[in-house]
């Protein structure tokens, strides 16, 4: 018999803890219930794990991306109750609409005439940029994620080469700024002359990933403003972290925002 | 960024700086390995660094195996619970010493002394909740078993969509003065309830059996839960009591 690896117990044990076991897939569900083994690790798992994770009130990668059908406390009772409610609404705006004409077209289509919405100055200065320019006080600030703000995970890594050994960054130098495309250079990296870089925003969204040949690579795509940290690998190997920013995006072409990954 | 993906971006990024980071979650496992009598208290620092060594040694695999699916720090969890059980069936069962820390011997008038009666009603609620279909019914033939009376609660949380009149006549059966009947006509009621439910045609015995087989289940993986508690069938009763009482 297949017992559950690593990562399946690790999903149950989220589901006891979460009190979501009902959601965890049926496969999954259906071994436990016949399994004493997996039933027995489970639970010596749950026993070991922290707390702190499941209080941190975060989404939860599996359970927080399932679209439930049924919500807590829902029956099939509610269901009428709510269709009936919404007929008799729609019957009630019905009989509105068909006994009093001149009212509807006097007072509904005249406030659509006065409310013609937001102007499109007011729309642009609410979408663009993507949060508040660096230095702006922290009490100024407004909610949007800051594109300047470090990343407490690359920032520690920015800068150093993980194998010794004669490897040299040329370009882009830590922390440059950069406008328009990019040359990204290194050398003194023996062996295979194969690479990967990835680009990656503040916030560890990927921007970029490339496979490289050589010691070069050409960044041509358009950045919107913010930091970015830039990782070359070999072989899977973290070889170096980068970190550069970008303050101003290149001359617009089509009146469009440059995309930033998420 | 939630704290479960910065930690992933970690594992990826410089899973050395991931082990770093826990350093007290793993001293808090091994901690409890020695209370439950896996390791010796000696043995604390050893053990640490093998996890250290094991955890690192597997970090290529973790990057390839983990797929966000489940908390990272519960899959490394499981990843600290197998390296520990290698540990311990490659060196054989630990030599105790003075000054080890010795579960105390559970006073049978007050087995929860040592264990708060929260943290072992939760683990009941978990290893319930393992049995999947089999809950709804687990549940209702426990409470028969022991002879506690049924709440509406029971049987709703047991059989969701319980028209409200077969709530009212399995309450006016197993709903008030349990201890008066004998086991034989308590399972009798419950099974006709149950294969009217489940569309069986089980007999008042085959469920006492299928009860009490459950009960040895539940009792061993709750050791599973909680290694120290040592709870008998008797504490499984009080257990079911006292979410009767919360309830």
């Amino acid at each position: 018999m297949n017992h559950l690896n690593d990562e399946e117990l690790a999903l149950y044990v989220d589901g006891l803890k979460l009190r979501r076991t009902e959601d965890l897939p049926r496969g999954l569900l259906e071994h436990v219930e016949g399994c004493l083994q997996c039933k027995r690790a489970i639970l010596e798992i749950s026993a070991l794990v922290p707390t702190e994770p499941y209080q941190q009130g975060e989404p939860h990668p599996f359970f927080d991306s399932i679209v439930k059908q049924k919500r807590p406390g829902w029956d099939p009772g509610m269901s009428f109750r709510v269709a009936a409610a919404l007929v008799l609404l729609l019957a009630g705006a019905a009989a509105i609409y068909l006994l009093s004409p001149r009212w509807w077209t006097s007072n509904v289509k005249g406030n659509q005439i006065a409310n013609h919405g937001p102007d499109s100055a007011s729309i642009r200065s609410q979408h663009q940029g993507f949060g508040d320019a660096p230095g702006t006080p922290l009490a100024q600030r407004t909610s949007s994620p800051d594109p300047f703000l470090p990343s407490p995970v690359f920032e520690s890594l920015a800068g150093q080469t993980v194998r010794s050994g004669g490897m040299e960054v040329l370009r882009p130098r830590l922390g440059d700024t950069i406008a328009g495309p990019q040359h990204f250079q290194w050398r003194g990296v023996a062996g295979d002359e194969r690479f990967r870089i990835e680009i990656l925003t503040n916030r560890g969204g990927r921007f970029l990933s490339s496979a490289v040949r050589g010691g070069s690579y050409t960044l041509r795509e358009r950045l919107a403003p913010g930091l970015y940290y830039w990782k070359l690998e070999q072989k899977g190997e973290l070889l170096y972290v980068g970190k550069f920013m970008v303050l101003s995006s290149p001359p617009e072409e089509h009146g469009t925002t440059p995309p930033r990954a998420q | 960024m939630t704290e479960n993906e910065r930690e992933w971006a970690l594992l990826r990024a410089d899973p050395g700086a991931l082990v770093l980071k826990y350093q007290e979650t793993i001293r808090i496992i091994v901690r409890r390995f020695i209370g439950t009598g896996m390791f010796s208290a000696r043995e604390f620092e050893d053990v640490v660094q093998s996890i250290n060594a094991g955890l690192l040694s597997r970090t290529s695999s973790m990057q390839r195996n983990y797929s966000g699916r489940s908390l990272l720090a519960t899959y490394v969890s499981a990843i600290i619970r197998n390296i520990c059980l290698k540990l311990r069936r490659a060196a054989g069962p630990p030599m105790p010493t003075p000054g080890d820390l010795d579960p105390e011997e559970p006073d049978s008038d007050n087995v929860f002394s040592a264990i708060a009666i929260g943290e072992t009603s939760a683990a009941l609620a978990e290893v319930l909740d393992l049995f999947h279909t089999e809950k709804g019914r687990l549940r209702l033939l426990l409470k028969v078993h022991f002879k506690l009376p049924l709440t509406s609660d029971d049987i709703l949380a047991s059989f969701p969509g319980c028209k409200s009149r077969d709530v009212r006549r399995i309450l006016a059966l197993l709903g008030r003065d349990l201890w008066r009947r004998s086991e034989r006509e308590l399972y009798s009621d419950a099974a006709s309830f149950l294969n009217e439910r489940e569309g069986r045609s089980t007999t008042p015995d085959a469920y006492r059996r299928w009860t009490s087989e459950k009960i040895s289940e539940i009792l061993s993986l709750l050791g599973s839960r909680l290694p120290e508690a040592r709870l008998t069938k008797e504490d499984l009763r009080t257990l079911m009591e006292n979410q009767s009482i919360q309830t």
